[in-house]
């Protein structure tokens, strides 16, 4: 069955020879039957915004199956303005990920605001970390209110992963990303809530193997359409990653 | 596939989970994956009171054979009675797990020291939950036998730099390995302290087997590593046919 990861994270892993290039994690990936996975910079996160997602651009562009999330930081809203002018309508980067300082920590609105009204015409699809309810919380608020913007729910939640669902089930254009608790009763659950449609596999390498993230898919008990859904589908559809347009 | 051993399942009412943990469940699981034998016990132990959870362990496990009873004791509510503890062996538990997060305690705790005190007549070894930077550091100071038998469960990428370097200095013990998913985990504590001190566990039936499994098979280990890792380890350490 084909597999979209769609979230792994380029640099900032202490163990080499994981995740430090494109090719790497091309290599990484291939391995395990993931043919094809979005990627966004550690370096954007944690220390430059421009230079990291341009450093990712040009990684993704040289690996087939790669594909970039552009991260756009609050804390340098400058810097993320510039990428997100230089890049977004690249067709390597599929989506945009806001982020803060710390994953933990729910986003603020007012900075968020200006993030979101820069990525309008580029149409992407929004990806926030939501390891927590309270996380999760304040993605619904942005997702109500940036209605026209579809979001992905990084970790749906993480151990309050009800509360992720609970989240998508209000908001339509929440889609919700199987990272975070491997608990084996929130899959089942989250398709009866939302359906398997909103369902996006990642493994949010390299905190998982994502071979580990698969097993949750395996041993979840959920049918092999919705396991397509889930690994392949959604996601291929979400990114338009079988068109070819620029 | 080799033999395969899960040294941590647990079955029972888990409110972290949104559902009991059927034995059923867990037996499924098992023979999905073609695990021979898995080291449980009740949630009962954990929650509400380790006599009551051992006891349903006991029963559990006296009727599946495939299932081996681990004991439990909450240090909080531990006041210097060692009859149940001295019986343990006798009444066939492998051995003895801590949950200091779940019970709310602190490895360096004095009741969790007198316990620990305690049950090493018994030489069963002792499996401790580790959460956070620090308790393993801790139970370097807990733990007063040398040739006590250790098993630190949940430890992760997090944990597992003070893991080895507390293995470095213990030669019994030992490392669970269903928090260890992260690319490249297992082959560094497995060059750095062996194969033959890492136990195959994975927190099933709440969590997935198949994550722990496959993560153990992607890891880079030759196969004499994987089968030891899986099955071999936990069979010469527990004493198991």
């Amino acid at each position: 069955m084909p597999v979209v990861d769609v979230h792994v994270h380029l640099e900032g892993y202490g163990i080499p020879g994981v995740n430090q290039t494109g090719a790497q994690i091309r290599e990484f990936m291939s391995v395990r039957g993931i043919e094809r996975c979005v990627i966004m910079s550690s370096r954007a996160a944690q220390a430059d915004p421009l230079s990291g997602n341009h450093i990712l651009k040009h990684m993704v562009e040289q690996q087939e199956g790669l594909y970039g999330c552009l991260v756009a930081h609050l804390n340098r809203v400058d810097a993320s303005l510039q990428a997100i002018r230089d890049l977004l309508s690249s067709r390597y980067f599929v989506s945009v990920a806001l982020i803060s300082s710390n994953p933990s920590v729910p986003l603020q609105p007012l900075v968020a605001d200006e993030v979101l009204n820069a990525c309008r015409r580029y149409q992407k699809p929004v990806m926030l970390h939501t390891p927590n309810a309270a996380c999760v919380e304040a993605g619904l608020h942005l997702a109500k209110t940036y209605n026209m913007h579809k979001f992905i729910f990084l970790g749906m939640g993480g151990s309050d992963w009800r509360t992720g669902i609970a989240a998508a089930h209000q908001s339509v254009n929440i889609h919700l990303e199987t990272s975070g608790a491997l608990d084996r009763a929130k899959l089942p659950a989250a398709i009866e809530a939302i359906g398997s449609h909103r369902i996006l596999f990642g493994s949010g390498m390299p905190t998982l193997d994502p071979v580990a993230s698969l097993g949750l898919i395996e041993d979840s008990g959920i049918s092999v359409v919705e396991q397509r859904r889930i690994l392949n589908d959604n996601a291929a559809k979400m990114f338009n990653l079988d068109g070819d347009q620029e | 596939m080799d033999d395969i051993v899960d040294i941590n399942t647990m079955f029972g009412p888990l409110p972290a989970s949104s559902a009991d943990l059927a034995v059923d469940a867990l037996q499924e699981l098992m023979q999905t994956h073609n695990v021979t034998a898995a080291c449980t016990l009740s949630t009962l132990g954990i929650l509400l009171d380790s006599n009551l959870g051992n006891a349903a362990t006991r029963a559990a496990c006296s009727e599946q054979p495939q299932l081996l009873p681990v004991a439990t004791i909450n240090p909080t509510m531990f006041v210097g009675d060692k009859s149940a503890l001295s019986r343990f062996a006798a009444e066939g538990f492998r051995f003895i797990r801590f949950f200091p997060r779940e019970q709310h305690w602190p490895i360096d705790f004095a009741p969790f020291h007198w316990v620990l005190s305690s049950v090493q007549p018994t030489r069963l070894p002792v499996m401790v939950n580790i959460d956070s930077i620090g308790e393993i550091t801790d139970l370097t100071r807990a733990i007063l036998a040398p040739e006590c038998v250790v098993i630190l469960a949940r430890v992760d990428r997090a944990t597992l730099a003070e893991a080895i370097a507390a293995l470095q200095m213990f030669p019994n013990w030992h490392i669970e390995t269903s928090r260890l998913l992260a690319p490249g985990c297992l082959k560094l504590a497995a060059d750095a302290i062996g194969p033959e001190r890492l136990l195959f566990g994975t927190g099933a039936p709440a969590l997935p087997i198949a994550s722990g499994l496959h993560t153990v098979q992607f890891a880079g280990l030759d196969e004499n590593a994987v089968s030891m890792i899986l099955g071999a380890n936990a069979r010469r350490i527990l004493n198991l046919s």
